[in-house]
């Protein structure tokens, strides 16, 4: 037997042991391998939209190695916690720390070269599902399968990097000169926990304060990044010092805490909270930001509706634009090269200013006829001093905030003495701006305050198909933004803008999300069965003066559910505060994505939580 | 004959809340080809010894000299390759790695050792017909019972011919009738083939193998007897001292005059 086969061995015959291990290094490898292929993808070459995906995705994937690189060092450090009394006997045959070392590195050499394997095959069929979704929600057709040949080489290379510098890490945690405390086990019993009242009350109170805020409304200024540290510093706390302090006072009231099994899962939680605290901390900021991201998109996305302009590009053109014929000859000839048959308006357009408060904000006044003409509404018996007020379809949320009356500015910005009182606020019409429509005789008395512009609609099918030639037109006649005489929006850019970006973001996040709620639930199944020998110990001289296993599997689970959700619940508060700040701020359908989203992560995590369970109460009962 | 082990003025004290004092002052020496028990009550601080003489634990004062080196003096790997050439152990929980076969195990050392398989096979097959289980070499250690796995761990003690074998409670998970094997297994290796070993028990029986007996109480010297022809008488002597040892001065002068 050399060596090298003594690792082999060690590896394939103490399978059980090493297979959580493997596992999750293949998650990570797998997680990692998906999202290079659809970085890498040959469809995502070209194009404006892939440009802003692949730095999304970029990002995504440095996040996820680093995230790999924290996840497989936590894997390796509790796996070899497990296997320090192998260990033990093995300095106590001779072996030197090198050897020691090459035995890790080989054993983690195995495992990594397997999870590499295992995570790129899972990748591959995994790949499928994931394209088929990523394109739907990019809105391009599925993509198709290919060879990547350069995901591949960085996923492998990278990984193998990873697994050699963590095994030389990792002989750190073996030092020779506690022999016999890896033998024996340190022998030593764990000091109880004791949190400090000031911390605990201090966390308490960052939180309250924190929340206190929020509930106070009117939050601007520096105060959300005071909010926002006061809850992050809270939530250390909390979890580091104020929730084992709350178990000790719990252990103070004797009636409770003397009762049945709740001495058992009680003393044992104290220990386990402690010890699990920074994770908690990190999983609950992490899942807040998640659904609070998702709470923001998913509102954003159902709330501006592009779809609801007129036309399909809109082009507006100041009295003093000499660029004006250029542009409408682009835009004809762009329209026509890519075989889009359209039809154009021009509706003569007064840009003018008016008074809100401290602003002075623009607003398009059209006649009556026109509104009727070119956009179907009709708004006929307006008075002369009254307008009906159609906001931009950017605006659509702050309807409420429409003005009840416009002082009108002349074209020098000096406030006129003419007023239009709004009798009536209605759907966009465009995408430009918020259009007033006003009687014909008041828009030819009134349209000399504002510049005599023009704009022009285009209307054409398929116009999802568009956005290529709409962001080119975009640049080219916004230029370098300096003396732009004009305004341009189009449906497929608005649209990509407030639907596709925020959607591929969501896509994103939730990724990532995702990744870290399964990371942060086999960190806690690892420590679980670290210590699981211990607690069978426990368990067994606690059935030998009579614990019943119905008992015993009801004081596991109560610590279990309190170790899986508690982090869950506080991340679902911090959510619901700060979307309490952005309701203030005038956002108001979240409730339904909301909901979506935190019962998605609910029922994932509580599949997990079962799962862990089971297999736990099983390996006790052994 | 020269001296294999000697041990000088070991103080060893467990620190804590309540501290404790394990060894005070604690000198023999074991000459080459001994074999010794050292006895004493529960707590005397005989497992104490024999683990700072192992090398897995560091006296707080005093020297230990294996064949006139200081194992506690030398560097991490120089230390490796010490216990690896000098020292044979063998625990009362046997500490064979599950994941390898008897046969495996046995030849842990002398893999670490880098030897040539085939002196491996050969040296495996020389040291498990002397014990008698050369018919468990691809057994796993699950699959036999526990006096032969005791054996098993004392070939792979012996394998790489160490100047001297530790056992800590050798007999102390066996019954009788393994307990006379593995007792029988070590006291022919000392008698065949001079193997200096050092072992720490409580069990009169197990003690009553060797040639020589050191009694430890509260961490101090407290007797030692030598082994005549016969081991029944020696018996009879170590539970002599041990009523000594265990109980009061009452107890004696009724019971044993």
């Amino acid at each position: 037997m050399t060596f090298l086969q003594f690792a082999y061995k060690n590896v394939t015959r103490n399978k059980r042991a090493y297979l959580a291990f493997f596992l999750s290094s293949a998650f990570s490898v797998l997680i990692f391998f998906t999202f290079a292929m659809f970085l890498f993808h040959p469809a995502l070459k070209e194009g404006y939209l892939n440009n802003i995906a692949k730095k999304g995705l970029t990002a995504a994937e440095w996040m996820i190695f680093v995230f790999s690189f924290l996840f497989v060092l936590y894997s390796v450090n509790a796996f070899l916690k497990s296997r320090n009394k192998e260990f033990g006997i093995l300095l106590m045959q001779g072996i030197t720390p090198g050897q020691l070392r090459k035995l890790i590195t080989a054993e983690n050499m195995i495992i990594g070269v397997m999870s590499i394997a295992a995570g790129i095959i899972g990748g591959f069929i995994f790949s499928k599902t994931f394209f088929t979704v990523g394109a739907y929600i990019l809105e391009m057709d599925a993509l198709p399968l290919y060879m990547p040949w350069k995901a591949l080489g960085i996923t492998a290379c990278g990984f193998l990097l990873l697994f050699f510098f963590l095994s030389q890490f990792t002989i750190l945690f073996v030092r020779s000169n506690t022999v016999i405390k890896l033998i024996k086990g340190t022998g030593k019993v764990k000091p109880e926990p004791k949190p400090s009242v000031l911390l605990s009350l201090f966390g308490i109170a960052c939180l309250c304060g924190g929340y206190g805020m929020v509930l106070k409304g009117n939050v601007h200024g520096a105060e959300p990044f005071i909010i926002l540290l006061l809850t992050v510093i809270g939530t250390y706390f909390f979890f580091s010092q104020s929730s084992i302090w709350i178990l000790r006072a719990l252990k103070k009231w004797k009636t409770f805490y003397l009762r049945g099994k709740n001495i058992i899962w009680v003393s044992d939680l104290v220990y386990r909270l402690k010890d699990n605290a920074r994770l908690f901390f990190i999983v609950s900021i992490i899942s807040a930001v998640a659904f609070t991201a998702t709470g923001v998109l998913a509102m954003y996305k159902s709330t501006v509706g592009a779809e609801e302009s007129a036309y399909e590009m809109e082009y507006l053109s100041y009295s003093n634009n000499p660029k004006e014929q250029t542009h409408l000859k682009d835009i004809d000839h762009e329209l026509k090269t890519h075989g889009f048959t359209y039809t154009k308006d021009k509706i003569d357009v007064s840009y003018v200013r008016y008074q809100e408060g401290e602003t002075v904000p623009p607003v398009y006044m059209i006649s009556e006829s026109d509104a009727a003409k070119y956009f179907h509404v009709k708004v006929n018996g307006l008075k002369e001093d009254e307008a009906v007020y159609f906001p931009g379809t950017y605006d659509r949320n702050f309807k409420n905030e429409a003005p009840d009356q416009l002082k009108l500015l002349n074209q020098k910005g000096e406030l006129s003495d003419q007023k239009l009182s709004v009798k009536e606020v209605k759907k966009p019409l465009i995408s430009l701006n918020a259009i007033i429509a006003v009687n014909d005789q008041t828009f030819d008395q009134l349209k000399s305050l504002g510049d005599k512009a023009s704009l022009y609609g285009y209307s054409y099918d398929h116009w999802k198909d568009s956005l290529e030639i709409s962001q080119s037109l975009q640049n080219e006649i916004y230029g370098n933004y300096i003396d732009v005489h004009s305004d341009f929006a189009s449906k497929a850019g608005t649209y990509y803008d407030t639907v596709q970006l925020p959607s591929l973001s969501l896509f994103i996040g939730l990724f990532i999300a995702i990744v870290f709620f399964v990371a942060a639930a086999s960190f806690l199944y690892f420590r679980l069965f670290t210590d699981l020998d211990e607690d069978r110990e426990r368990y067994r001289s606690l059935a030998k003066i009579g614990l019943s296993e119905r008992e015993m599997a009801q004081s596991v689970t109560i610590q279990l559910a309190i170790l899986f959700f508690f982090p869950f619940v506080i991340a679902v508060m911090h959510t619901l505060f700060a979307l309490r700040t952005l309701a203030v701020e005038g956002y108001s359908d979240v409730a339904g994505p909301l909901s979506l989203t935190i019962g998605g992560f609910f029922i994932f995590q509580l599949l997990f939580f079962l799962a862990v369970r089971s297999s736990y109460l099983k390996k006790m009962n052994k | 004959m020269a001296n294999m082990l000697e041990v000088k003025h070991i103080n060893k004290t467990y620190k804590g809340q309540v501290s404790y004092q394990a060894l005070k002052q604690i000198s023999f020496s074991i000459e080459e080809g001994e074999f010794t028990a050292v006895m004493g009550p529960s707590g005397s601080g005989k497992t104490t010894l024999l683990n700072i003489i192992s090398t897995i634990d560091r006296p707080d004062s005093g020297d230990i000299l294996i064949n006139g080196e200081n194992p506690h003096r030398l560097k991490r790997t120089k230390l490796a390759h010490f216990r690896r050439k000098q020292l044979g152990f063998v625990f009362q929980d046997f500490n064979l790695l599950d994941t390898l076969t008897i046969g495996e195990n046995i030849m842990l050392p002398l893999t670490l050792e880098k030897e040539a398989p085939s002196v491996m096979e050969e040296k495996l097959h020389g040291i498990a017909a002397k014990l008698g289980i050369e018919n468990l070499l691809n057994k796993r250690t699950f699959e036999v019972s526990g006096g032969q796995r005791q054996r098993a761990a004392i070939a792979r003690a012996v394998i790489h011919k160490p100047s001297l074998i530790l056992a800590d409670e050798p007999t102390g998970n066996l019954d009788s009738k393994a307990t006379k094997d593995v007792m029988e297994t070590l006291q022919s290796l000392n008698r065949d083939d001079h193997v200096t070993a050092l072992m720490v028990t409580h069990d009169p029986v197990s003690a009553s193998y060797c040639r020589r007996v050191i009694f430890i109480k509260d961490g101090e010297l407290f007797n030692e007897i030598y082994r005549g022809e016969n081991r029944q008488v020696f018996y009879e002597q170590i539970l002599d001292v041990l009523s000594m040892l265990g109980g009061n001065a009452n107890d004696l002068s009724s019971v044993r005059l």
